[in-house]
């Protein structure tokens, strides 16, 4: 039985959660059966396993941050790969050992070859200049829409690659910075899915994220009920872009190397597909796509590797892409999240 | 004429052939469907894996010029008949992502069959000799390219301004209800614009290898986007817009080279991207057509 | 000559033609007049198979065959004969208004034939040939009207389907359209006519369709419907 508030779907979105407290518990729950999950894998697991598992959660983050972006605020952008860059460089510069920098990135001003940070600050840091460059470019791009958007972003990622390939001085060229710090493990890619989920679900379920669907279902009438659209374009764009730059980082640091290839258009692509085959917009579905491509491609690359068809798995993924789009275009859970899990998280009494 | 300015013309001219043939495919698939065709690009690919193939089968040039253009017309055709035509009339954003998957599709089953590995490629040798014009001297690849080119888009300009099937065409373009209502079949129409385009991509891929002399399978994604560039200079949609953007783009390119010292050359792609993003800015209709449509 | 048997057609998930049967005998112009949304143009677009109805017949009798329009492609019906002139004219704008009229001629193979009609069509609206090499979209609203009509005509109608002609256009030109709307039922094309003008429409119809609400809930000959007291309440403004 439910009560008449869930009778609507209007009343699903609009509502914000009425008794915050059980909402609370079940997230701080949940977040601890994933905790011991987690550390279960650890004991039981080989290294591969548990990276693999540290490769899935950052995924998962990526593709639910560009739920916000995407999803809620039908801002087209295939840019994540350009910020996870600036992210990943920029947090790299500043944890790698002082003994080594000055001689590796000759460019660096000595302030910044004498600094050696741990990977918290650096990973602020990074969040920090990748939402300032997102500030930038997103001033100046989100005036275009749809697909122009998505390929002015697109040409984003071929600029700040190239800027990564041919400023040496500063990024060691197309070589790239390996050999950095392992400073993140599992439990880093564990708390920034954590973190990244509950930023986005608090925002879609807020006011914020309601003036963002209203700008994606018609900007215009959008504006003329007052939410300044130009505004919320760039705030959803920058969110987006700062926990992408902090996901390179944080793979940066977990592969301990970043090249300027590292985060290329493949890869937009990839989380795009997340985000497409959950359904945009919807946070649950991201995480589930993200999942299972993540699997599905480790999977297969070993019969990949055995038979010698290196690009079968992304083959596979474009078709089921393909697929998704002509069977289910909405994606598995359109633009919300399965009754079940909001009425877990939103906290509404059942009955 | 200075050698070296001469040089560069030809040079940036013969790059703009490309991406002009890219182009106006692009922009014709476009104007007709309103889809930003990503796997276009692909196109340049397959053209240039083709002659290779035909190269090596032993097939006289010019007869693989015509084989490369069939080629190129029954890829296109197909990928619009299975992929494109069933989604057709879903939301800008649905198709956009499904041509999407179709490149990194075409990509990495051409990563699978050819492996990555780069494949030299060789025009005959008498394309590669030089030839002057008083006091000056050019590779013969290049006017080749050039003289070529002009010839394939004098003829597209016959089909799509002088023949019933140019006039379907473009009315399709304008107005596809109304085409409809005028007894034209749209699927075949838009089939044809296909076709035409695709062909158009795989000559330029034919080209690309000539100039370049090295193929690999992902060498049809920067010309791709690229042509997308190009479209954006001229207007989008315009087909005479998307052959002149395609010539500033590849002058613009070897004058960016060739102004600038040595060490930025490797920022050519960075540039030819802020480019787009400054005229996008500036002028988002294209810098030849009227402001008037809104770019949505 | 058409005959139209309970047409059932749905947009989305909205039933806008519910169960709609009339006929349109040949040679005869029948006017099809109701509010906006009532669901005329739907009708229209179903005709010329640019809509697919749920159920339904529409059965065009031409010469000796009977063809189903309901089960044939747009281009199909065009070439059996029968021509819609779409709502808002739907030129094409940016080609020249010889090359609008060509676009009419599209499924016209004889040649010769094509030229015939051009001059007849010229002759009818002489700005068309003056104009030959303008862009369509730069001419008046009138001027553009002249182009569709005259486009319909040169895919040699059997039958005509004209959605609003009168649409925006000033009342002389409107006079002009309607002329011409007579002119071509005295050379024995088959008309089906949309109005809002409904009195226009009953005064030079055959027979009449009122339709509401997806439904035909009135018919008989024009004059009939013309001195109808509900239709004269409701569609040619006269208080009773």
């Amino acid at each position: 039985m439910q009560t008449p508030s869930q009778t609507t779907s209007m009343a699903e979105t609009a509502s914000a959660p009425t008794t915050p407290r059980r909402g609370f518990v079940a997230a701080i729950l949940t977040i601890v059966v994933a905790a011991a999950a987690v550390w279960a894998a650890q004991q039981g697991l080989n290294s591969y396993l548990v990276t693999l598992l540290a490769l899935l959660f950052i995924n998962a983050a990526l593709a639910v941050s560009l739920t916000l972006t995407n999803g809620l605020t039908g801002l087209f952008s295939l840019g994540h790969p350009a910020f996870m860059t600036i992210g990943a460089y920029v947090a790299a510069i500043l944890t790698f050992s002082a003994r080594r920098k000055g001689s590796m990135l000759p460019g660096l001003p000595d302030w910044l070859a004498s600094t050696e940070l741990s990977m918290f600050p650096a990973l602020l840091i990074a969040g920090l200049v990748g939402g300032l460059v997102a500030l930038a470019i997103g001033w100046a791009v989100l005036r275009l829409k749809g697909h122009y958007l998505a390929v002015a972003t697109l040409g984003l990622i071929i600029v700040v690659q190239g800027l990564a390939t041919n400023w040496d001085g500063i990024t060691r060229g197309g070589a790239g910075l390996s050999g950095l710090p392992r400073h993140v493990n599992i439990w880093w890619a564990l708390g920034f899915l954590v973190i990244v989920v509950a930023i986005t679900w608090r925002i879609k379920y807020s006011s914020l994220g309601r003036a963002m669907m209203a700008v994606r279902e018609n900007e215009l009438a959008a504006s003329c009920s007052g939410i300044n659209a130009a505004r919320l374009k760039i705030l959803a764009f920058v969110i987006g872009a700062v926990m992408a730059a902090m996901a390179g980082a944080l793979l940066a640091h977990l592969i301990s190397v970043v090249t300027p290839k590292t985060y290329s258009v493949l890869l937009a692509f990839n989380i795009v597909v997340m985000v497409v085959i959950g359904g945009s917009g919807s946070i649950t579905g991201a995480i589930v796509a993200a999942t299972a491509i993540t699997v599905l491609s480790e999977a297969l690359r070993p019969v990949e590797e055995s038979i010698g068809l290196y690009g079968m798995s992304q083959v596979i993924v474009a078709l089921c892409l393909i697929v998704v789009l002509y069977l289910k275009p909405g994606g598995l859970f359109g633009s919300g999240e399965p009754a079940f899990v909001r009425r877990l998280f939103s906290g509404r009494k059942t009955q | 004429m200075n050698q070296y300015l001469f040089q560069q013309l030809i040079n940036g001219l013969a790059l703009g052939s490309l991406y002009a043939l890219v182009a106006i495919g692009f922009s014709m698939i476009y104007g007709i469907v309103r889809l930003i065709n990503f796997a276009h690009g692909d196109l340049v690919m397959i053209g240039a894996f083709s002659t290779l193939a035909l190269v090596t089968a032993g097939v006289p040039w010019p007869l693989i010029l015509v084989f490369v253009l069939a080629i190129g017309a029954i890829a296109g055709m197909t990928i619009e008949t299975i992929v494109f035509r069933p989604i057709r009339g879903a939301s800008q954003v649905t198709g956009f992502i499904a041509t999407l998957a179709v490149s990194i599709a075409i990509q990495n089953s051409a990563l699978m069959i050819l492996s990555g590995q780069p494949r030299n490629f060789l025009f005959p040798a008498f394309m590669r000799q030089r030839v002057g014009f008083g006091g000056v001297n050019a590779s013969l690849t290049d006017i080749a390219i050039i003289v070529l080119t002009l010839l394939l888009i004098g003829g597209l300009f016959l089909v799509v301004y002088r023949t019933r099937l140019g006039t379907a065409m473009r009315a399709t373009a304008e107005n596809l209800t109304a085409a409809r209502l005028m007894g034209v079949a749209v699927n075949r129409t838009i089939l044809a614009a296909f076709a035409i385009g695709s062909a158009l991509a795989a000559v330029s891929g034919l080209f690309w290898g000539g100039k370049f002399g090295q193929i690999d399978p992902l060498l049809g994604f920067v010309p791709g986007l690229k042509a997308f560039v190009a479209c954006v200079i001229g207007g989008v949609g315009s087909i005479g817009g998307a052959m002149l953007g395609g010539y500033i783009l590849g002058l613009a390119e070897v004058l960016f080279v060739g102004l600038l010292p040595q060490e930025f050359s490797g920022y050519r792609d960075t540039f030819v991207f802020l480019l787009l993003i400054v005229i996008l800015l500036i002028r988002p209709s294209g810098l030849f057509v009227r402001q008037t449509e809104e770019r949505a | 000559m058409l005959e139209v048997r309970d047409l059932n057609v749905y947009r989305g998930a909205t039933h806008v033609l519910k169960g709609v049967s009339f006929d349109v005998r040949q040679g005869q112009l029948a006017a099809l007049i109701g509010a906006n949304g009532a669901g005329k143009s739907t009708t229209l677009l179903t005709l010329s198979g640019l809509l697919r109805p749920r159920s339904g017949s529409a059965l065009l009798h031409i010469e000796n065959e009977t063809l189903d329009l309901t089960r044939m492609s747009s281009e199909k019906i065009v070439r059996a004969g029968l021509i819609h002139c779409p709502e808002g004219r739907q030129i094409f704008q940016s080609l020249s208004v010889a090359e609008n009229l060509d676009m009419g001629a599209y499924t016209q193979r004889d040649r010769a034939e094509v030229r015939r009609t051009m001059e007849e069509v010229h002759t009818l609206f002489p700005i068309l040939a003056e104009r030959a090499n303008v862009a369509a979209g730069s001419l008046s609203g009138g001027e553009q009207m002249m182009v569709a009509i005259g486009r319909a005509l040169l895919a040699k109608p059997k039958m005509l389907l004209l959605d609003e002609p009168s649409l925006g256009l000033a009342p002389l030109v409107v006079e002009t359209i309607f002329d011409v709307i007579q002119r071509l039922k005295s050379t024995g094309v088959t008309i089906l006519l949309i109005e809002q003008n409904a009195a226009m429409a009953l005064e030079i119809a055959d027979s009449a369709y009122v339709m509401e609400n997806g439904n035909i809930v009135l018919s008989g000959t024009g004059k009939e419907l013309a001195s109808n007291d509900r239709v004269r309440q409701s569609y040619l403004g006269v208080t009773a």
